[in-house]
């Protein structure tokens, strides 16, 4: 013990206690700025926005659904960014497991109900990590790195959507790109009456419990955390981490295919090629703005979905463009990281000036 | 030039306070040694004249004007130069390009660098780099120099660029001692021109052999100074005792007296079983040349074999090679009988390879991390009959925090490491400190066999030296073997049982009895001037 230390904590509540508020304070303030160019006052625009998002039991409800797909994919993407491990392609590995939960359902239609619901949501699952798993092995085995070759799926993804929609999975009654409406046997049954809080929908509140565990209660966790942290080190210290590629990168592959399957079979039941709001781009700002933490993440999901379903219903009745939460979208991962980096030298800062008096 | 630091403080950014009020002479025409423990702000105080950090308080005065340098420019500028402990070359461009690069810097030269006037400066620099009594081919790039040369390199450079002052901060760490002795002479005769020496150090001997006035920092203040070198045992005693605090120099005294005792205890044991077996290994390096050359190495249970070499020859590679971290071209390798040639690393880690490398910060921890999952992350992933750290809660095998944390203290008190609580990050403890986390971390397992240790004492105070190497002697003594990587000569000498001698990827000479070395020849073996003798 040599070197004295001014005894300052930058405890993350402190540093949380500056961020949220300061990110949350200019998302506001640009969607308020949004709405005064769009000439609506932003009052007006704002509590709209509050009120079909969270106003009543209904549109929270429809919020929480909404935030579904967003908290299932942030979440998948945690275990990979933590372990340092790049996926940017949970997009195309949402559209693979939207084409394989729906091929699945309609393939086995014709078996009694939970029998077609349960393959199509495992396929589904299975789909996306097999597809999360290729840049995975290109990675592990050819060392291309897994940022391009995950973003670069995720166009293959789309196209192959698009010319199955368009061509063998395109229903045969309508003119728009989408496939048949999902069969009754492989609808996930609605559990609140009226709305559409599905089976599908109590999977995915119970994966944020069990990612929580996983990410903070494991073996696992601190192997993933310290490869993220440094990948030598861990290799010296017994930790396979080309094993640990593949995993991370096929369970947010899995979760990103739950999200899916969620969508087809619970809430529009059918795969059209608008199914995915970018979902698994948008995903990827609220992982960090979550904190890379499992409850974090499902909070600012729920947090950004009502804002869609909020700005959706104001632009509908304002009459103002539709795009307003993918401006807004679009700047929260500016957001995160810039308010990171500020709250940091403020509580840095002043807690060094509280303490700095005593030297000298 | 007069160098004057006038009520210096620094802390920093994450309130480490490095410095509290020094104030402190640089006259010209001496060396001046700096010495102090880990931490005790030399090298902050360094870069603080050299214009690199700026102080938090205080000013420098140089020639009694206060200069304010807003970047290492600045001061360069004004004739200062600093050669740090690890070489900071442009590794891409060539020995001359860098010496024309730091002209521009300089200001010497203008507009746009022309080959014509890159010759020119080569044979100038040639001619110069030959005065000065070395052979550099100042066309070769950096990367492909060995780490001793690389060092030359950057002290020669500051010279011909008449430096006025010159700050060498451990610059000698990498040389061989015939080398060592040359940059001796020469910084003596810039000190007889009346220049400007600021000399940080480790080695006692060094403050013995050149020193002409000593300045000893502890915990960020200037605690003693003398004028001239300390002659006599006393007297280096005194230095000792105002490094550390009278009482923790008495526990280094009698831990050098200890050392000593068990080195003449442990000679004498070897053809134990094999426990790391090589042949004709061929390793290539970082930019795809052969690094390591059918290379052939045993070695046997229990014992400490050093591997002597400049920088720069391959042990690194032939290091990486052995833990897994490098693959290997041809030849095999057998860990306690078993093939692991290609085995990634956590497969040898988990056969009980241990290894200690020479860059802690970036493959032996993770600094961001705390101190618990720093020490979790290993013991959860090695297995062991004594460390089991899982519950089960509702049929989940969960971490067993409590039990961690628990053992984690143990462990570090036993290691003699100081932290300030078990979840701060690793970035916060000392360098001394992390070296024995490291050393806490990988050892305290029951199925270690092999410790493979690269410079397990670079940039470690005396104090922290003695302690590891006491430790590295208590393993072997307990059947673990140990290859000692090292370009300190007497750490080699103190600890090995057996001495092997690295010089272009291959091994030149083998030293069996380590107690009668010529220290003349040992050094031409390591610059290739020995008769090969093979291994």
């Amino acid at each position: 013990m040599v070197a004295e230390k001014l005894s300052f904590a930058v405890s993350g509540r402190a540093l949380n206690a500056v961020f949220i508020p300061l990110c949350v304070a200019l998302i506001v303030a640009s969607l308020a700025l949004i709405f005064e160019i769009s000439g609506v006052n932003w009052v007006h625009g704002l509590s709209l926005t509050l009120y079909y998002g969270y106003g009543t039991t209904a549109f929270l409800l429809e919020s929480l659904l909404r935030s579904v797909p967003l908290f299932l994919i942030s979440i998948g993407l945690i275990f990979p960014f933590t372990a340092g491990v790049w996926n940017i392609g949970a997009e195309g590995q949402f559209y693979i497991g939207a084409i394989v939960t729906a091929g699945t359902a309609l393939a086995f239609s014709s078996l009694p109900f939970p029998i077609p619901l349960v393959l199509a949501t495992l396929s589904g699952c299975l789909g996306g990590t097999l597809y999360a798993l290729i840049p995975a092995f290109l990675r592990v085995k050819y060392g291309i790195n897994e940022l391009l070759t995950s973003l670069m799926l995720n166009f293959v993804a789309y196209h192959l959507t698009s010319y199955l929609l368009l061509g063998p999975m395109k229903n045969p009654l309508t003119q728009f790109a989408e496939t048949p409406p999902m069969p009754e046997t492989a609808v996930a049954p609605v559990l609140v009456p009226s709305t559409r809080f599905n089976a599908l929908t109590v999977i995915a509140l119970i994966m944020v419990l069990a990612s929580y565990i996983a990410l903070t209660k494991t073996r696992f966790a601190i192997s993933i955390r310290y490869m993220g942290a440094n990948p030598v080190a861990a290799q010296c210290s017994g930790i396979d981490i080309n094993r640990l590629v593949y995993i991370t990168m096929g369970i947010s592959g899995a979760l990103a295919g739950l999200a899916s399957a969620h969508e087809v079979l619970g809430v529009i039941r059918a795969v059209r090629m608008g199914i995915s709001m970018n979902y698994g781009y948008v995903a990827i700002g609220l992982a960090y703005f979550g904190g890379l933490h499992p409850v974090g993440a499902f909070a600012v999901s729920l947090l950004a979905a009502g804002v869609i379903n909020g700005t959706l219903m104001a632009s509908f009745f304002y009459n103002i463009p539709i795009g307003v939460y993918e401006v807004l979208l679009g700047m929260v991962p500016l957001y995160v990281v810039a308010s990171r980096k500020i709250a940091d030298k403020i509580v840095r800062s002043l807690a060094l000036r509280q303490v700095s008096g005593v030297v000298t | 030039m007069l160098i004057v630091a006038e009520g210096v403080s620094k802390v920093y950014e994450d309130g480490v306070v490095a410095l509290k009020d020094v104030t402190v002479e640089f006259k010209p025409g001496r060396i001046n040694c700096l010495l102090g423990e880990n931490g005790a702000g030399k090298s902050t105080l360094a870069k603080i004249v050299a214009g690199v950090l700026e102080p938090t308080r205080g000013v420098i005065k140089i020639n009694g004007r206060e200069v304010h340098f807003k970047s290492p420019r600045d001061a360069l500028r004004m004739g200062i130069g600093i050669v740090y402990q690890y070489p900071s070359l442009f590794e891409d461009l060539t020995v001359v390009e860098n010496v024309m690069v730091f002209s521009h810097i300089l200001g010497k030269l203008k507009g746009i660098a022309k080959w014509s006037s890159l010759e020119k400066e080569a044979r100038r620099f040639e001619e110069f780099v030959r005065a000065m009594g070395f052979r550099i081919d100042v066309y070769r790039k950096v990367y492909s120099l060995p780490a001793n040369i690389k060092q030359i390199v950057e002290i020669l450079r500051l010279l011909y660029a008449q430096m006025n002052t010159l700050i060498l901060d451990e610059a000698t760490s990498m040389l061989t001692p015939l080398e060592t002795e040359k940059i001796y002479e020469t910084v003596c005769r810039l000190r007889d021109e009346g220049r400007n020496v600021i000399w940080i150090t480790h080695k006692p001997q060094e403050v013995r052999q050149i020193c002409d006035r000593v300045v000893v920092l502890r915990r960020g203040r200037i605690v003693y100074t003398a004028e001239g070198a300390p002659s006599t045992a006393e007297e280096m005693d005194k230095i000792i005792s105002y490094m550390f605090g009278a009482e923790e120099a008495e526990k280094f005294k009698q831990s050098i007296l200890m050392s000593t005792r068990q080195v003449a205890e442990a000679r004498g044991l070897q053809q134990a079983p094999e426990v790391l077996v090589i042949k004709n290994l061929r390793v290539r390096g970082d930019y795809g040349d052969l690094k390591v050359k059918d290379l052939n190495l045993v070695i046997w249970k229990g014992e400490i074999v050093g591997l002597a070499g400049i920088a720069g020859h391959g042990q690194r590679e032939l290091v990486e090679a052995i833990v897994g971290l490098r693959k290997v071209e041809t030849g095999e390798m057998h860990l306690a009988g078993v093939d692991v040639t290609k085995s990634p690393a956590q497969e040898r880690s988990k056969a009980g390879l241990v290894y200690i490398p020479a860059e802690r910060l970036k493959k032996a921890v993770a600094i961001e991390l705390s101190i618990l999952l720093n020490l979790a992350a290993h013991w959860l992933n090695v297995p062991s009959n004594t460390i089991k750290f899982t519950k089960k809660v509702a049929g989940m095998p969960l971490v067993d925090y409590e039990g961690l944390k628990a053992h984690a203290v143990e462990v570090l008190g036993k290691f003699n490491v100081s932290y300030p609580g078990i979840t701060a990050p690793i970035k916060s403890l000392s360098g001394g400190n992390i070296q024995k986390l490291v050393l806490a971390k990988v050892l305290e397992r029951d199925n270690v066999i092999l410790v493979v240790a690269e410079e397990p004492t670079a940039g470690l105070d005396f104090k922290t030296t003695s302690e590891v190497r006491l430790l590295l002697r208590e393993l072997s003594k307990r059947g673990i073997s140990i290859l000692l990587v090292s370009s300190d000569i007497y750490e080699l000498l103190e600890l090995s049982d057996r001495l092997l001698v690295m010089y272009d990827g291959r091994i030149v000479k083998e030293y069996r009895d380590t107690a009668s070395i010529d220290m003349l020849e040992l050094s031409k073996y390591m610059l290739g001037l020995g008769a090969r003798s093979g291994s």
